[in-house]
Protein backbone atom coordinates (compact mmCIF):
# COMPACT_ATOMS: atom_id res chain seq x y z
CA UNK A 1 0.00 0.00 0.00
CA UNK A 2 1.39 3.40 -0.97
CA UNK A 3 2.05 6.05 1.64
CA UNK A 4 -0.61 8.30 0.09
CA UNK A 5 -3.29 5.58 0.43
CA UNK A 6 -2.21 4.78 4.00
CA UNK A 7 -2.47 8.45 4.87
CA UNK A 8 -5.95 8.69 3.38
CA UNK A 9 -7.07 5.59 5.32
CA UNK A 10 -5.69 7.01 8.56
CA UNK A 11 -7.49 10.31 7.97
CA UNK A 12 -10.76 8.43 7.30
CA UNK A 13 -10.47 6.47 10.55
CA UNK A 14 -9.63 9.68 12.41
CA UNK A 15 -12.73 11.43 11.03
CA UNK A 16 -14.94 8.48 12.17
CA UNK A 17 -13.67 9.04 15.72
CA UNK A 18 -14.35 12.74 15.33
CA UNK A 19 -17.97 12.08 14.26
CA UNK A 20 -18.49 9.67 17.12
CA UNK A 21 -17.17 12.28 19.55
CA UNK A 22 -19.45 14.98 18.08
CA UNK A 23 -22.43 12.58 18.25
CA UNK A 24 -21.62 11.84 21.91
CA UNK A 25 -21.37 15.54 22.79
CA UNK A 26 -24.66 16.27 20.96
CA UNK A 27 -26.35 13.38 22.72
CA UNK A 28 -25.17 14.53 26.15
CA UNK A 29 -26.07 18.23 25.60
CA UNK A 30 -29.49 17.55 24.15
CA UNK A 31 -30.22 14.73 26.56
CA UNK A 32 -29.50 17.02 29.50
CA UNK A 33 -31.53 19.85 27.98
CA UNK A 34 -34.51 17.49 27.55
CA UNK A 35 -34.31 16.74 31.29
CA UNK A 36 -34.09 20.35 32.42
CA UNK A 37 -36.36 21.92 29.80
CA UNK A 38 -39.97 20.91 29.87
CA UNK A 39 -43.20 22.56 28.87
CA UNK A 40 -45.24 23.20 32.02
CA UNK A 41 -49.02 23.16 32.13
CA UNK A 42 -50.05 25.37 35.02
CA UNK A 43 -53.05 24.14 37.03
CA UNK A 44 -52.23 25.90 40.31
CA UNK A 45 -55.02 28.48 39.98
CA UNK A 46 -57.49 25.59 39.51
CA UNK A 47 -55.96 23.81 42.54
CA UNK A 48 -56.32 26.94 44.68
CA UNK A 49 -60.01 27.25 43.68
CA UNK A 50 -60.63 23.57 44.50
CA UNK A 51 -58.89 23.93 47.86
CA UNK A 52 -60.93 27.06 48.68
CA UNK A 53 -64.15 25.20 47.77
CA UNK A 54 -63.08 22.17 49.87
CA UNK A 55 -62.24 24.39 52.87
CA UNK A 56 -65.52 26.30 52.72
CA UNK A 57 -67.39 22.95 52.62
CA UNK A 58 -65.24 21.65 55.48
CA UNK A 59 -65.71 24.49 57.96
CA UNK A 60 -69.32 25.33 57.12
CA UNK A 61 -71.06 21.99 56.97
CA UNK A 62 -74.59 22.66 55.71
CA UNK A 63 -73.88 26.39 55.91
CA UNK A 64 -73.15 26.49 59.65
CA UNK A 65 -69.69 27.39 61.03
CA UNK A 66 -69.30 25.85 64.48
CA UNK A 67 -66.58 27.98 66.10
CA UNK A 68 -66.47 25.80 69.22
CA UNK A 69 -65.34 22.75 67.24
CA UNK A 70 -62.66 24.58 65.19
CA UNK A 71 -61.46 27.07 67.78
CA UNK A 72 -58.49 24.93 68.84
CA UNK A 73 -57.37 24.43 65.22
CA UNK A 74 -57.22 28.06 64.19
CA UNK A 75 -53.60 27.82 63.03
CA UNK A 76 -53.94 24.29 61.63
CA UNK A 77 -57.05 24.53 59.53
CA UNK A 78 -55.79 22.15 56.80
CA UNK A 79 -55.14 19.47 59.41
CA UNK A 80 -58.60 20.11 60.86
CA UNK A 81 -60.02 19.44 57.38
CA UNK A 82 -58.12 16.14 57.09
CA UNK A 83 -55.09 17.09 54.98
CA UNK A 84 -51.74 15.70 56.11
CA UNK A 85 -48.49 17.66 56.38
CA UNK A 86 -47.17 16.48 53.02
CA UNK A 87 -50.29 17.77 51.25
CA UNK A 88 -50.42 20.96 53.30
CA UNK A 89 -46.84 22.09 52.69
CA UNK A 90 -47.62 23.41 49.18
CA UNK A 91 -50.37 25.68 50.52
CA UNK A 92 -50.89 28.85 52.45
CA UNK A 93 -54.54 29.28 53.48
CA UNK A 94 -56.33 32.00 55.42
CA UNK A 95 -60.03 31.99 56.26
CA UNK A 96 -61.66 34.99 57.89
CA UNK A 97 -64.96 34.38 59.62
CA UNK A 98 -66.79 37.58 60.48
CA UNK A 99 -70.22 38.83 61.41
CA UNK A 100 -71.74 41.84 59.67
CA UNK A 101 -69.18 44.24 61.24
CA UNK A 102 -66.23 42.53 62.92
CA UNK A 103 -63.80 39.72 62.33
CA UNK A 104 -64.57 36.82 64.67
CA UNK A 105 -61.80 34.34 63.91
CA UNK A 106 -58.81 34.08 61.58
CA UNK A 107 -58.07 30.48 60.52
CA UNK A 108 -54.70 29.88 58.86
CA UNK A 109 -52.12 27.28 57.95
CA UNK A 110 -48.88 27.46 55.97
CA UNK A 111 -46.15 30.02 55.52
CA UNK A 112 -47.58 33.51 54.94
CA UNK A 113 -44.13 34.49 53.64
CA UNK A 114 -45.06 32.73 50.40
CA UNK A 115 -47.35 35.68 49.66
CA UNK A 116 -44.37 37.93 48.83
CA UNK A 117 -43.66 35.79 45.74
CA UNK A 118 -47.16 36.51 44.45
CA UNK A 119 -46.80 40.20 45.33
CA UNK A 120 -43.45 40.36 43.54
CA UNK A 121 -45.01 38.85 40.40
CA UNK A 122 -47.84 41.40 40.53
CA UNK A 123 -45.58 44.40 41.17
CA UNK A 124 -43.01 43.53 38.54
CA UNK A 125 -45.67 42.30 36.11
CA UNK A 126 -43.63 39.15 35.41
CA UNK A 127 -45.07 37.02 32.61
CA UNK A 128 -43.83 34.32 30.24
CA UNK A 129 -43.27 30.57 30.27
CA UNK A 130 -39.81 30.58 31.88
CA UNK A 131 -40.57 32.87 34.82
CA UNK A 132 -44.32 32.11 34.86
CA UNK A 133 -43.77 28.60 36.17
CA UNK A 134 -42.61 30.07 39.49
CA UNK A 135 -45.75 32.17 39.95
CA UNK A 136 -47.93 30.68 42.67
CA UNK A 137 -51.56 29.79 42.10
CA UNK A 138 -53.93 32.06 43.97
CA UNK A 139 -57.57 32.19 45.00
CA UNK A 140 -59.50 34.52 44.72
CA UNK A 141 -58.70 34.70 41.03
CA UNK A 142 -57.51 38.18 39.95
CA UNK A 143 -57.95 39.31 43.58
CA UNK A 144 -61.76 39.47 43.15
CA UNK A 145 -62.65 38.68 46.76
CA UNK A 146 -65.86 36.82 47.45
CA UNK A 147 -67.66 36.60 50.79
CA UNK A 148 -69.67 33.44 51.38
CA UNK A 149 -72.75 34.04 53.58
CA UNK A 150 -73.04 31.50 56.43
CA UNK A 151 -74.56 31.01 59.86
CA UNK A 152 -72.06 31.15 62.73
CA UNK A 153 -72.51 29.15 65.95
CA UNK A 154 -70.58 30.43 68.98
CA UNK A 155 -71.56 28.89 72.29
CA UNK A 156 -75.32 28.89 72.35
CA UNK A 157 -75.64 31.84 69.96
CA UNK A 158 -76.31 31.45 66.22
CA UNK A 159 -76.01 34.53 64.02
CA UNK A 160 -75.44 35.34 60.36
CA UNK A 161 -71.90 35.96 59.17
CA UNK A 162 -69.60 35.52 56.22
CA UNK A 163 -66.44 33.63 55.22
CA UNK A 164 -63.60 35.10 53.21
CA UNK A 165 -61.03 32.63 51.82
CA UNK A 166 -57.50 33.13 50.52
CA UNK A 167 -55.49 30.17 49.14
CA UNK A 168 -51.99 30.20 47.71
CA UNK A 169 -50.37 27.20 45.97
CA UNK A 170 -46.62 27.27 45.48
CA UNK A 171 -44.79 26.11 42.37
CA UNK A 172 -44.34 22.40 41.64
CA UNK A 173 -40.69 22.25 42.72
CA UNK A 174 -41.49 23.45 46.24
CA UNK B 1 6.91 27.31 -14.81
CA UNK B 2 8.04 25.55 -11.63
CA UNK B 3 6.50 28.26 -9.43
CA UNK B 4 3.18 28.01 -11.27
CA UNK B 5 3.02 24.24 -10.73
CA UNK B 6 3.78 24.58 -7.02
CA UNK B 7 1.06 27.20 -6.72
CA UNK B 8 -1.42 24.89 -8.48
CA UNK B 9 -0.50 22.01 -6.13
CA UNK B 10 -0.91 24.26 -3.08
CA UNK B 11 -4.33 25.43 -4.30
CA UNK B 12 -5.39 21.84 -5.00
CA UNK B 13 -4.38 20.83 -1.47
CA UNK B 14 -6.25 23.78 0.06
CA UNK B 15 -9.37 22.98 -1.99
CA UNK B 16 -9.18 19.37 -0.74
CA UNK B 17 -9.01 20.50 2.90
CA UNK B 18 -11.89 22.96 2.34
CA UNK B 19 -14.03 20.18 0.81
CA UNK B 20 -13.27 17.89 3.74
CA UNK B 21 -14.12 20.59 6.28
CA UNK B 22 -17.36 21.40 4.46
CA UNK B 23 -18.41 17.73 4.38
CA UNK B 24 -17.60 17.38 8.09
CA UNK B 25 -19.58 20.52 8.98
CA UNK B 26 -22.58 19.24 6.99
CA UNK B 27 -22.39 15.81 8.68
CA UNK B 28 -22.07 17.39 12.15
CA UNK B 29 -25.05 19.62 11.32
CA UNK B 30 -27.09 16.56 10.31
CA UNK B 31 -26.18 14.79 13.59
CA UNK B 32 -27.21 17.84 15.65
CA UNK B 33 -30.44 18.26 13.66
CA UNK B 34 -31.34 14.58 14.20
CA UNK B 35 -30.78 14.85 17.96
CA UNK B 36 -32.62 18.17 18.10
CA UNK B 37 -35.66 16.68 16.34
CA UNK B 38 -35.54 13.58 18.54
CA UNK B 39 -35.39 15.69 21.70
CA UNK B 40 -38.05 18.14 20.51
CA UNK B 41 -40.33 15.20 19.74
CA UNK B 42 -39.68 13.81 23.22
CA UNK B 43 -40.31 17.19 24.87
CA UNK B 44 -43.43 18.12 22.94
CA UNK B 45 -44.88 14.67 22.66
CA UNK B 46 -44.88 12.05 25.33
CA UNK B 47 -43.75 14.23 28.26
CA UNK B 48 -46.48 16.81 27.74
CA UNK B 49 -49.15 14.14 27.19
CA UNK B 50 -48.01 12.39 30.36
CA UNK B 51 -48.19 15.71 32.22
CA UNK B 52 -51.70 16.39 30.85
CA UNK B 53 -52.95 12.99 32.07
CA UNK B 54 -51.29 13.29 35.48
CA UNK B 55 -52.66 16.78 36.10
CA UNK B 56 -56.15 15.90 34.86
CA UNK B 57 -56.32 12.87 37.16
CA UNK B 58 -54.83 14.89 40.08
CA UNK B 59 -57.52 17.58 39.65
CA UNK B 60 -60.24 14.90 39.50
CA UNK B 61 -58.92 13.38 42.74
CA UNK B 62 -58.71 16.87 44.35
CA UNK B 63 -62.35 17.57 43.66
CA UNK B 64 -63.75 14.03 44.14
CA UNK B 65 -66.25 13.19 46.85
CA UNK B 66 -66.40 9.77 48.56
CA UNK B 67 -68.17 7.18 46.43
CA UNK B 68 -66.92 8.59 43.13
CA UNK B 69 -65.18 6.39 40.56
CA UNK B 70 -63.63 7.52 37.35
CA UNK B 71 -62.18 5.51 34.51
CA UNK B 72 -59.08 6.13 32.42
CA UNK B 73 -59.13 4.15 29.18
CA UNK B 74 -55.85 2.41 28.35
CA UNK B 75 -56.31 3.35 24.70
CA UNK B 76 -56.31 7.03 25.50
CA UNK B 77 -56.36 10.02 23.17
CA UNK B 78 -52.92 10.90 24.60
CA UNK B 79 -51.44 7.45 23.87
CA UNK B 80 -51.49 4.00 25.46
CA UNK B 81 -51.67 4.30 29.23
CA UNK B 82 -49.47 1.50 30.58
CA UNK B 83 -49.64 2.26 34.29
CA UNK B 84 -51.22 4.53 36.88
CA UNK B 85 -49.90 4.48 40.42
CA UNK B 86 -50.12 6.57 43.57
CA UNK B 87 -47.08 7.10 45.75
CA UNK B 88 -46.26 9.70 48.44
CA UNK B 89 -49.35 11.81 47.65
CA UNK B 90 -48.39 11.93 43.98
CA UNK B 91 -49.87 10.39 40.87
CA UNK B 92 -47.63 8.75 38.26
CA UNK B 93 -48.90 7.86 34.77
CA UNK B 94 -46.90 5.60 32.46
CA UNK B 95 -47.53 6.37 28.79
CA UNK B 96 -46.50 4.24 25.78
CA UNK B 97 -44.21 2.18 28.02
CA UNK B 98 -42.35 5.21 29.40
CA UNK B 99 -42.55 5.46 33.20
CA UNK B 100 -43.16 8.78 34.93
CA UNK B 101 -40.46 9.85 37.40
CA UNK B 102 -41.74 13.23 38.66
CA UNK B 103 -45.45 12.60 39.08
CA UNK B 104 -47.85 15.31 40.25
CA UNK B 105 -49.10 15.93 43.80
CA UNK B 106 -52.80 15.63 44.59
CA UNK B 107 -54.66 16.53 47.78
CA UNK B 108 -57.59 14.74 49.27
CA UNK B 109 -58.64 13.62 52.72
CA UNK B 110 -60.34 10.52 51.32
CA UNK B 111 -58.96 7.09 50.52
CA UNK B 112 -57.93 6.76 46.85
CA UNK B 113 -57.17 3.45 45.15
CA UNK B 114 -56.35 2.46 41.57
CA UNK B 115 -57.70 -0.76 40.02
CA UNK B 116 -56.50 -2.12 36.71
CA UNK B 117 -58.89 -3.87 34.34
CA UNK B 118 -58.32 -5.29 30.86
CA UNK B 119 -58.91 -2.06 28.95
CA UNK B 120 -59.01 0.65 31.63
CA UNK B 121 -57.83 1.91 35.00
CA UNK B 122 -60.42 2.75 37.65
CA UNK B 123 -59.68 5.44 40.24
CA UNK B 124 -61.90 4.82 43.28
CA UNK B 125 -62.43 7.45 45.98
CA UNK B 126 -63.88 6.25 49.31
Amino acid sequence: MSLKKRGALGEGIFSIYRFLLVALVAFVILGLSSIFYAYTIDIRDAESSIMAWNLVNCISKEGLVDLDSIGQSSSRILEYCGYDNEEAERFYVRILVSDSNNQIINLTQGDSGKLWVKEAFERMNLVGDEVGKYEPGYFPYQNLEVDYPVLVKQGSKIFSGKINVEVLVTNEEN
Amino acid sequence: MKLGREFQLKMKKKAGILNQVLIQIILIGIIFALFLFATADKINGKGVKQQVLEKEIALLIDVAEPGMNFEVSKLNVNGIVTSIRLSEEKIFVGLDGAASFRGYPYFTHYDVKIFEEADKFIVRVR
